[in-house]
Formats: C-alpha cells, structure tokens, sequence
C-alpha cells in the first residue's frame, strides 16, 4: 500500500511536468538543453548560477542548525530584509572609510540586524509557546512594510529616482568581484570558509546536544542545557546568517537598498536546508541545483521563446517534493533491513 | 474621530476583504481538527484565483468560482498524496506553497503574454439585504454585500454543523484528537485525512475565487498577499471552532479595510503603517491566544 502510494506520488510528478511543457506546446528535449545553457552553458551563466546558490548556502546553513533544534524557520525573509537595512543605516551613518573598516562594519551591521529579528520569533516561543512558524511569517510582512516606508522616508536616495531605493553605497563598502565572468564576489569565498566551519560543527559536541534537544527536549535539559540557551542561540545564528546573506545582496550585489532585495531568498533557504537533508555538503549541491533551476529557467524561455521562466519555481517546488519522496524511501528501505538484520540475529 | 459615513464604509470593505479568509480559514478548521496542518493554503488559493479567472473567462462567473474549487480540490489532492508518502506536514506545504505561486504564475503568462493587456472577466454579482438597506445611517453597509460573502456565512454554520452534529464529524475529530484510538474503532484514519485535505483545498480553492472573482475580474500573480497564511492564523486564534473564525477574520479585515480606506485621507499615519495594520494586529492576538493557552495548560497541570 505505501510502495504504490509513493510509485503514484513520482508518476504524479512526473506527469505534471511533462504536461507543463506540453501546455506550452514545447518538447522536452529542448527545454532540457535550453535548461543547460542557461545554468552552466557558458561561463558567464554558470557563474551567475554560482551567485544566485552563494546566498542560499548561507540561510541554508543557518535554517539548519534551527531545524537540527526542532524550529522551522520561514522567517529568513525578513531577517534578510532587516539585516541589509540594519548595513545600510550603518554604512551611511559612518560615511567613507577605508573598506577594511567598511567590510566588516558592513557584515556586523547585518548580522545584528538579522539575530535581533529572528529573536521576536524565538523570544516569542520561549515566553508565550507563539508557534514560531506563524509569528516567523507575520514577521515577514512586518518587514517588507518597514523596509517600504523606510525607503519612502529616511533612506531615500537623496538623488531623487522616481523608484524607491536608497542612495548607492560608497565606494569601499562595496565587495570586490571576484575576476571572474559575472557578479560573484570575493564573500563568496567566505561562504565557503563559512561551509567549512559548518562541517567542522556538523559533528561536534555541541551539534549533538541541539540534535538531543530537538528530538527529546527534556533529555537535553536533563543534560543540564537549558531550553531557553538552545532555543535562542540556534534562532540567533539562523538570523545572524541571514542577516549576513542580506548584507552581501546590499554590498556585493545591488549596491544599494531596495524593495525587491531578498527577492525569495529566505524562502528558498528554508527548502535548500531541507534538500540538503541538514548537512553542509548536501546543502551546497542543493543550492548549486536550485539555483541552476531559476537560472536555467531563463534558458528555457530563450530556447522555446512559448514558455515562461516560472517554469523554474514549478520545477523547484517538484524537486522538493520528490527529493523528499526519496527520503522517505530510503529511511523505509533502512529500516527495513535493519529490522531484517535483527530478525536473522535472533534465528541465530 | 471621523464620521459614521466612513465607519460604514470600512464595514462594508471588511466584510468584503473578510470572505477569502473565512472560506480559507473554514477549510483548515476541518484540516486542522483531523490533526494536520496545511501550510500551503498560500498556493491553493492562487491558483484557485487564476482558475476563477478562466473559469469565469470560459463560462461566467459562478463556473468561475465552481474552477477555484475544483482547482483547489485538485492541490489539496497533492497535499493528501504527499501525506500519504510520509513526507512531514511542514514541508508538504512548503512544497505546495512554492507549486501553486508557480503553477499560476506559469498558467497565467503562458495564457497572457507579457505586453498584452489583463484580461477582466464578470464578476460575481452583489446582493442587497431587503429591509437592512433602507435603515437610515448603516443602510450602505447592507445595499452591496457580495454572494460569496453570504455564502461563506452559511458555510461556516454549516461546518460547524457537520463538525458537531454529523457522524462524519465525530470521526474527523476522533481522528484528530486521538489517531490510535480511532484506529482500534475501525475509523480509517487515513482516509479521513485525506477527505479532509481534500475539503479544505476546496475551501481555499474557493477563496481563491472569491479574491479574484468578487470585485477585480483579473489575476495578478501575487494577489493573495499572504492571505492564505492569516487564514492559519486565523484558525489558531479561532481556537479551530468555524463560528469563530468569522469572527477571527473580522479582526484581519477591519484593520484592513480601514488600511485601504485610510489611504484617501489623512491619518497622520504614513501608509505603510496602514498597510502593515492588518499584519500588526494578527500577530499580537496570536502572541495572545499563545500566552492564554500557555496559562491554561499550566493551570490543568497543577
């Protein structure tokens, strides 16, 4: 009964992409070359996929280590959000300096930004048991209209453009790019520095007491960790994370603030940290995949000139959902055969 | 402060803002009472707005709103699916979510081109209520109410009907608050679950509809603003009971509609705080429904 629920469930998938395509009055095979130009083709376009994946490690990273303690976050959103508006006030308020200075300053800036936000949702669940999911989401709004009204008022470039956005960082706070074809910048680097601490932690002490706190809370306080100790240091370096991610948008990418500056990002780290199945290496080769799907999306509507680039969020949400029918699969398989293995051993 | 003129006016537009979320939030109370948790009501009801919009487009308006249920239907059918595979509740919606924004946004450029005007198709019609109208003073709020709006009254009695008083409900209950129980009584849990996925898909389907269908006459992908999550919200500060989440949606929509209506004259208030009202008030009752049941619990334990 299972195996044919899950066997319906892929079929499904399937079927529903191949119908997308037909609807477009498209063929597959020149979506998928159209697919591969657009994400790795050429150099450019794969070091743009590289760019879109360098902030989706980083929530990524940080969701996880708050999933390994049992709290969803789907407020990276808005811990982005505050995070690049927390850099730029900081950025304009000290004004031209050197970019020693400048950088760091910058990445501090977010990622207090970031921390402090996400705390509302895990101070919240601390004191009051407010399901951080929901307050997370309310949160999310509550900093898209901050960040508009801000825009409108305080941060308005001076310039005067019509559309709103903040005055252009100076010259030093930006991130250098790194001398390659497209947008990728030097904190990429870090990224990965940062990848490399994640895996160091991914097996240390304190990893395993977040992992006993998320899965048997009262274990972990008989451990003699608190509660409210897991809970907000997971919930702040999940913000911090973000907040950072949103700094290297501002800093490296736009160049200044403006609405669309997360731009899906702390939606789509949640989903990365969940493809990546919480471990540092897997959640790098599933933000390289789910960023060559926005960026590939692009391909594919240059290719076939019918279909739209929203194919590229079908596709995302279709990947998630098999990856996760495949993890489903394989955890069944596992404990099957363990409960084989125990079988033989009690025969014998 | 300001007239009674403008107080019924916002009435009036919280009523209309109100009914997508009460369609949206009746569907979870059932979901929610057969103990599971749809996070994807975001993504159904974007996509039951564009088939609201075809629906209506094909075959007028109460087709429309008959393609934001069947839509719906068919996504709280992948919610069930997902389920059913053992994939964890949170990411089934999370998935769903990111399908229906892409599903509809897809959809809706393959079928308008970008350049190309929106189309704008009939709208639902609006009633008045006979006698309520010619009262001096309120009378506007009752001359324009439209007929999802009443529909959504009528369903939410009747789901709390069939929740309280029908042996479909008992069971979607039992199944809710006590799975094994209900499995040694020879309820099909699963089952049940799944009828009720499929409920609540076409209530979010239909709310949907409602966003596109009522007032507008055209999609725009995004239009649900976040609405499928108040409608969460909603449920939880509702305490899962359907005549509550009447009343749980007035508290988005007052602020909401006194949001859009602020916006013509001066507050004193810069517009993004309007905007950020409705939002606002949502999160600090849940903040206080949270600490009351915290209390509660805390009570019945000693």
């Amino acid at each position: 009964m299972r195996r044919r629920t899950l066997t319906v469930v892929t079929a499904c998938v399937v079927l529903g992409m191949a119908l997308l395509v037909a609807f477009a009055g498209s063929d597959v095979p020149v979506v998928l070359a159209g697919w591969w130009r657009g994400a790795f083709g050429t150099p450019y376009n794969a070091v743009q996929t590289l760019s879109y994946a360098t902030p989706l490690v980083l929530v990524a990273l940080g969701v996880s280590v708050a999933l390994r303690a049992g709290m969803v976050m789907v407020g990276a959103e808005g811990q982005m959000i505050v995070g690049a508006v927390f850099a730029t006030v900081v950025l304009h308020g000290v004004g031209p300096v050197h970019s020693l200075l400048a950088l760091p300053l910058g990445a501090l800036a977010g990622m207090a930004g970031g921390g402090l936000w996400s705390l509302l949702s895990g101070v919240l669940l601390l004191r009051w048991r407010v399901n951080e999911i929901l307050s997370a989401l309310l949160a999310d709004y509550l900093a898209i209209e901050l960040l508009a009204y801000l825009l409108r008022t305080a941060l308005r470039d001076p310039g005067g453009a019509a559309t709103p956005q903040s005055a252009p960082l100076f010259e030093e706070a930006l991130i250098p790019r790194l001398p390659v074809p497209g947008r990728l910048h030097v904190a990429a680097l870090v990224v990965l520095g940062i990848v490399l601490v994640a895996l160091w932690w991914h097996h240390s002490r304190i990893a395993f007491i977040v992992d006993v706190h998320g899965q048997r809370p009262w274990l972990a306080a008989r451990l003699g960790v608190s509660p409210a100790s897991i809970v907000l240091s997971t919930t702040a370096v999940s913000g911090a994370a973000a907040g950072l991610a949103g700094w290297m948008q501002l800093a490296g990418v736009d160049g200044r603030l403006h609405p669309g500056i997360s731009a899906g990002i702390g939606f789509s780290g949640l989903v990365v940290a969940v493809l990546g199945r919480n471990h540092p290496v897997g959640i790098v080769v599933a933000a390289i995949a789910f960023a060559s799907l926005t960026t590939g999306a692009s391909g594919v509507q240059i290719a076939t000139g019918t279909i739209p680039a929203s194919i590229g969020t079908v596709a995302q949400a279709v990947l998630l959902l098999a990856v996760s029918v495949a993890v489903v699969l394989t955890r069944r398989n596992v404990a099957v055969r363990r409960a084989q293995r125990k079988d033989d051993r009690a025969v014998a | 402060m300001l007239s009674l003129d403008f107080w019924v006016l916002v009435l009036a537009g919280a009523l209309a803002s109100a009914t997508p979320i009460v369609l949206a939030g009746l569907g979870e109370t059932v979901l929610q009472r057969a103990g599971q948790f749809n996070l994807g009501i975001e993504g159904i009801m974007i996509c039951g707005a564009l088939a609201g919009v075809l629906g209506s487009a094909a075959a007028g308006p109460f087709a429309g709103a008959g393609f934001g249920v069947l839509a719906g239907v068919l996504l709280g059918f992948v919610f069930a699916l997902g389920c059913l595979a053992g994939i964890d509740v949170v990411l089934v919606g999370v998935a769903l979510t990111m399908l229906g924004v892409g599903v509809s946004t897809f959809v809706f450029q393959s079928w308008v081109p970008s350049g190309r005007t929106n189309l704008s198709v009939p709208t639902l019609p609006a009633m008045s209520v006979p006698g309520l109208s010619q009262l001096p003073g309120i009378g506007p709020l009752f001359s324009s109410i439209g007929v999802l709006t009443y529909a959504a009254g009528a369903l939410a009695v009747l789901t709390w009907w069939v929740l309280r008083w029908t042996r479909f409900g008992l069971r979607i209950r039992a199944v809710g608050d006590s799975p094994d129980v209900a499995a040694v009584r020879g309820v099909p849990v699963s089952r049940y679950r799944a009828v009720a996925a499929l409920i609540a898909g076409g209530f979010a389907g239909l709310a949907g509809a409602a966003l596109s269908l009522s007032a507008i006459g055209s999609f725009s992908p995004g239009m649900s603003g976040g609405r499928g999550f108040i409608a969460l919200a909603v449920v939880v500060v509702a305490r899962r009971a359907p005549l509550g989440v009447l009343a749980g949606a007035l508290l988005f929509a007052v602020p909401d509609s006194l949001g859009l209506l602020g916006q013509t004259r001066d507050t004193g208030l810069p517009v993004e705080a309007l905007h950020a009202l409705p939002y606002l008030v949502t999160f600090v009752v849940v903040c206080f429904e949270s600490r009351h049941r915290m209390r509660l619990r805390q009570d019945t334990a000693i």
